[in-house]
């Protein structure tokens, strides 16, 4: 129960509109949980540093499906997703869902650069959520055979909470359909812990890996990698909110960078803004009783502007504007 | 005579018993039957054929007056159904092992036919026109389809017989940045087959200096066997490796295709001396046909459904063409390519025909008079069709030179008469008004005849009146009287195709025999002679452009020997001239336009080259010019309301091979007064993955897969683009393979 109003008192604050005021009294109320927390967390980061030993070096490729990231709400903040409360969209951390109160349907649509489109069907509910998402170039034609790139992936997640400290697992699932056959899993871990109106959090992708798997026997490593994030939220008045979310991507490899946004709630209105590590991002959202659009824009110098849209719906659990 | 006057009387009935009682009619005057053994038994088998077809179409209920069958069909019936003997000259008939003879026939359907039509396996159907092969029998059970609303004869076509480039500035768009070549668009050529081992057709991919590789993707010989044999980009190199023929056996024997091949996209590397054609990159698809309608609509078809499975856009060159058809556009060839060009991407050009200065065409008016004039015939045999309206009734007599007169009342037939000077033939709407234009077909045939010999025809207005068009249908024979006007070859006429006629580019030119000159015949500029003119009989100004056509130096195929005043010093490439060779110039520039914009529609292609053809002082809009000369720059630069941008101002790049597997090989073209570009590589999620700097004055680099983090790239769909100070390229999706 404790776990439960803690979670209100920050997660829910990056969602939409005005339903749940932000509750600067259960913060205070769990300021001494939050040390204990900060601590654990701290002492888990440092085991999966350990475990880790060093991220992975592999790049790209077909795994990069699950970089492309949650819901357009996330990428509008950049895509800072390690200590935000997000949907279950895939590859996200699974700590996150320890505090997740309702059932959610979640789906998206992305126009890569024009390159491919991405479409995801998330269903997220207390402690657990499923992510099914599919990768499709259409046809690329620059030779003699029009080719296609197509992939699908799956991901699994639980999430369980210890005061005001929360744990979860991930399992993904890819399988590469076109031009070639591939299959490969993941499994990754997260950790986030409450300390006040802040939440940090830590992720590991692939802890566990098969690789990718192609004909002949083939195989290619998955990518292993360390997030650290941190997120905190400011209520400025009943109406205003104001939320910022930070992340350490690649963490302790030499390709990290610094991925981070803003968001500001207007009562059902949202704004925000982003850096993705390579361009600037801008998002947009409108909610009205369970239901929540969200639209942002990536934009890059070479590759151009990418546009996401994601609708969500709360099926259960918490009230009006509340997710 | 006593059989004529018999004939004059108009026969009643429906059109089934119309034709059991012309095969009674076939049986009694003998020519075209069949002799030797089993006479009897073929003789009772086509009469019970001729009864069944006449249950068959009566039942049918069709309006009287309404045709069903082509009349060259008809006559094929009245003959026995034999594949020679008296059959019409043209019509596409085998043979079978057993001596079964069959004819391939163009059905007309009212919705899309299945796999059989009357019990008869479909070869191949658009929308509403169906290919069919036929025995005499077995046409009466398709003609009791009631899908089935007209059965035309499948006639055969003929062949319609450097500077031409730069004259419809075909350069400046390949010179162009970002500029066209034809790149990913498929050129297709239905004509005598291509020289596959000519130089200009094909590429060097491993940079070795031998042009190991192939631009023929695909290679359909209709000649070959009974089905023809086709043959894919890989057994094309496969031939190429291996010093005789391989397993490709298609040959071009008569070069004319090759030579149309090579106007549209050879590449000029047989020879220093140049001759590149106007889309000397684009893929090429060739189909060395029968040259019968049939043929040609399955060999269009099949150059478009090729495209389609590797999802680029085509158009196909069709230098070829007769006059057989009602000149309107409503025969079932005209149609069914009318149909395959309604998808994005598609486009047939067609020779406008080279009898511009034959007099071929007769026309009149008619109101309670009659019109005569002479056929000449020009070799045994002569042939031609007179069409006028539905409503009117028109009768049609023939005197032979020594004066044997041959009579067809309007809705009868004259049969089979033998007369001194040869036998003649008149059908005259015997099966009523043609379903597709709703006019009268007149069929008129004459056989061993004298070459010279001129016959008198009439054609007298019996009520109704009108105008009636006729034409010579052989190759040989001209009208005493007759003009060159509405000489637009079939399928030319058609509303779906772009039509080309022909202009002077060229008079004089190098050759193995010495210095060439024909300015006696050619002004470089000038409308050739021989370039068919319109309009169509349904009023349309065709051409609908001119291009280069005379005199036209272009790939030569091995297997002719040219005329050496022909034949360029170089000894790969030989002059010839016609609208055949103007209609590969529009083929070409429409593959440059399909590169530019890959979603162009028919329409939309013919429009941009009506609109932007150049009309010069030579130029008069109208049934001979079309609306201009042929003007490839102006073409590419009107597409989108700006086409081509008169310097480039953005990178391009084109991955050689995909998907890439160990490295990966672009090739990229900088604009003008680039100081610095880079080609990045990024993953799906738009992560830098690579980048180098390109070297200026270079259009090709190798990525060996290594990232920035110094480890190969996984597996996957990158995005590629060349960025530079003067802007990025379009994305060109990679993927590199395991």
């Amino acid at each position: 129960m404790r776990s439960l109003r803690a979670g209100r008192a920050f997660c829910e604050a990056g969602a939409v509109a005005a339903a749940l005021p932000f509750r600067g009294s259960a913060a205070r109320g769990a300021e001494s949980r939050s040390a204990r927390a900060l601590r654990h967390c701290a002492f888990l980061a440092c085991l999966a540093l350990v475990g880790l030993g060093r991220p992975s070096a592999a790049a790209g490729g077909a795994a990069a499906m699950f970089d492309l990231g949650g819901s357009a709400r996330l990428l509008g903040m950049g895509g800072a997703s390690v200590a935000v409360l997000g949907e279950a969209s895939a590859g996200l951390n699974p700590a996150l869902l320890a505090w997740t109160e309702q059932v959610h349907l979640e789906s998206l649509y992305a126009d890569q650069f024009g390159a491919a489109s991405y479409t995801s069907f998330a269903l997220s509910a207390p402690h657990v959520a499923v992510a099914a998402a599919v990768l499709d170039s259409g046809w690329i034609v620059s030779g003699e055979d029009p080719l296609r790139f197509a992939s699908q992936g799956l991901s699994c997640g639980a999430g369980a909470a210890f005061g005001a400290f929360g744990v979860g697992a991930q399992w993904r699932y890819l399988h590469v359909g076109a031009p070639f056959s591939a299959n490969g899993w993941a499994a990754d871990v997260g950790m986030a812990a409450e300390l006040g109106v802040v939440r940090v959090g830590v992720m590991v992708d692939a802890l566990l890996s098969s690789g990718m798997l192609f004909d002949r026997d083939r195989r290619e490593d998955w990518a292993r990698s360390l997030s650290l994030g941190v997120g905190a939220q400011v209520a400025l008045s009943s109406q205003v909110r104001l939320q910022g979310a930070l992340d350490w991507v690649e963490a302790l490899s030499g390709t990290s960078r610094l991925v981070g946004g803003m968001e500001i709630s207007l009562g059902r209105l949202a704004g925000r803004w982003g850096w993705d590590g390579a361009g600037w991002t801008l998002g947009a959202s409108v909610a009205a009783r369970r239901v929540e659009l969200d639209w942002c824009s990536v934009v890059r110098s070479d590759l151009g502007v990418s546009h996401r849209v994601s609708l969500q719906w709360v099926l259960s659990g918490g009230g009006e504007g509340s997710r | 005579m006593a059989q004529c006057a018999a004939l004059r009387q108009r026969p009643a009935g429906g059109i089934g018993a119309r034709l059991a009682r012309r095969a009674a009619v076939a049986e009694r005057q003998g020519p075209g039957l069949d002799r030797g053994w089993g006479r009897d038994v073929w003789r009772g088998l086509r009469c019970a054929a001729m009864v069944v077809a006449a249950l068959c179409l009566a039942s049918a209920a069709l309006a009287a007056d309404v045709a069903r069958l082509d009349p060259a069909l008809a006559a094929w019936v009245s003959s026995g159904g034999s594949p020679r003997g008296a059959a019409p000259e043209g019509l596409q008939t085998t043979v079978s092992p057993t001596g079964e003879a069959r004819a391939k026939v163009l059905a007309t359907v009212r919705e899309a036919p299945g796999l059989t039509l009357g019990g008869v396996p479909v070869s191949f159907a658009t929308a509403s026109v169906a290919v069919v092969s036929v025995t005499a029998g077995e046409l009466a059970g398709l003609l009791a389809d009631e899908r089935v609303t007209y059965v035309e004869a499948s006639w055969r076509a003929s062949p319609s017989l450097d500077v031409s480039v730069e004259t419809v500035r075909a350069d400046r768009v390949h010179e162009a940045v970002p500029g066209a070549q034809g790149e990913g668009v498929i050129v297709g050529i239905v004509d005598s087959g291509i020289d596959y081992r000519h130089l200009d057709f094909r590429t060097d991919q491993d940079g070795d200096g031998f042009e190991e590789s192939t631009r023929v993707l695909a290679l359909w010989d209709q000649t070959w066997g009974l089905f023809g044999a086709s043959y894919d980009r890989a057994d094309i190199e496969a031939a190429l490796a291996e010093p005789g023929d391989g397993t490709v056996k298609q040959v071009d024997r008569d070069g004319h295709g090759t030579h149309v091949a090579g106007i549209a996209a050879g590449d000029g590397s047989s020879s220093s001396a140049g001759f590149e054609g106007v889309a000397p990159s684009a893929w090429i698809i060739a189909v060395k046909t029968t040259f019968f309608t049939a043929d040609i609509l399955e060999a269009v078809g099949f150059i478009f459904q090729e495209a389609e499975r590797r999802a680029m856009p085509a158009v196909v060159n069709l230098s070829l063409g007769g006059h057989a058809g009602p000149h309107d556009g409503t025969s079932a060839l005209e149609r069914g390519l009318e149909e395959l060009v309604r998808k994005p991407g598609r486009a047939i050009v067609v020779a406008a025909g080279n009898e511009g200065n034959l007099p071929i065409h007769i026309s009149g008016t008619l109101d309670r008079g009659a019109k005569t004039f002479e056929l000449q015939a020009g070799a045994r045999e002569a042939s031609m069709e007179l069409w006028y309206p539905g409503d009117s009734t028109f009768s049609v007599s023939m005197s032979s030179p020594s004066g044997a007169l041959v009579v067809a009342p309007a809705g009868g037939t004259s049969g089979y008469v033998p007369t001194p000077d040869g036998t003649a033939y008149i059908d005259n709407a015997s099966l009523g008004r043609n379903p597709n234009n709703g006019d009268r077909e007149v069929v008129v045939r004459i056989t061993e005849t004298a070459a010279g010999a001129r016959w008198r025809i009439t054609v007298r207005d019996e009520g109704g009146g009108g105008r009636f068009d006729g034409w010579v249908t052989t190759l040989t024979g001209t009208i005493v009287g007759g003009d060159a006007v509405s000489t637009i070859d079939e399928p030319g006429n058609s509303r779906g195709v772009v039509t080309v006629g022909s202009f002077d580019s060229k008079a004089s030119w190098p050759s193995t025999a010495g210095d060439q000159d024909d300015a006696g015949n050619v002004a470089p500029g000038a409308l050739s002679a021989f370039s068919s003119r319109g309009p169509t009989r349904d009023g349309r100004i065709k051409p609908d452009l001119t291009a280069p056509g005379a005199w036209i130096c272009s790939s030569l195929s091995a297997w002719v020997q040219a005329p050496a005043d022909e034949r360029h010093p170089d000894g790969v490439h030989v002059v010839r001239r016609g609208t055949s060779m103007a209609a590969p110039h529009v083929t070409g520039t429409v593959a440059l336009l399909l590169e530019l914009e890959p979603a162009l529609s028919a329409d939309e292609i013919r429009d941009t080259l009506i609109e932007s053809a150049r009309r010069d002082a030579d130029v008069s809009v109208g049934p001979q010019w079309g609306y201009g000369k042929l003007d490839a720059w102006s073409a590419a630069q009107s597409l989108g309301g700006g086409g081509l941008p008169p310097p480039a101002v953005r990178p391009t790049l084109r991955i050689v091979d995909n998907p890439a597997r160990g490295r990966a090989q672009f090739s990229y073209v900088l604009p003008p007064g680039t100081r610095s570009a880079w080609l990045r590589v990024y993953d799906v999620a738009g992560a830098l993955v690579y980048e180098v700097a390109l070297r200026a004055g270079a259009t090709d680099e190798i990525w060996d897969l290594s990232t920035r983090r110094g480890v190969q790239a996984t597996a996957g769909l990158y995005l590629c683009v060349v960025a530079s100070d003067r802007g990025a390229s379009s994305i060109a999706p990679l993927v590199v393979a395991p």
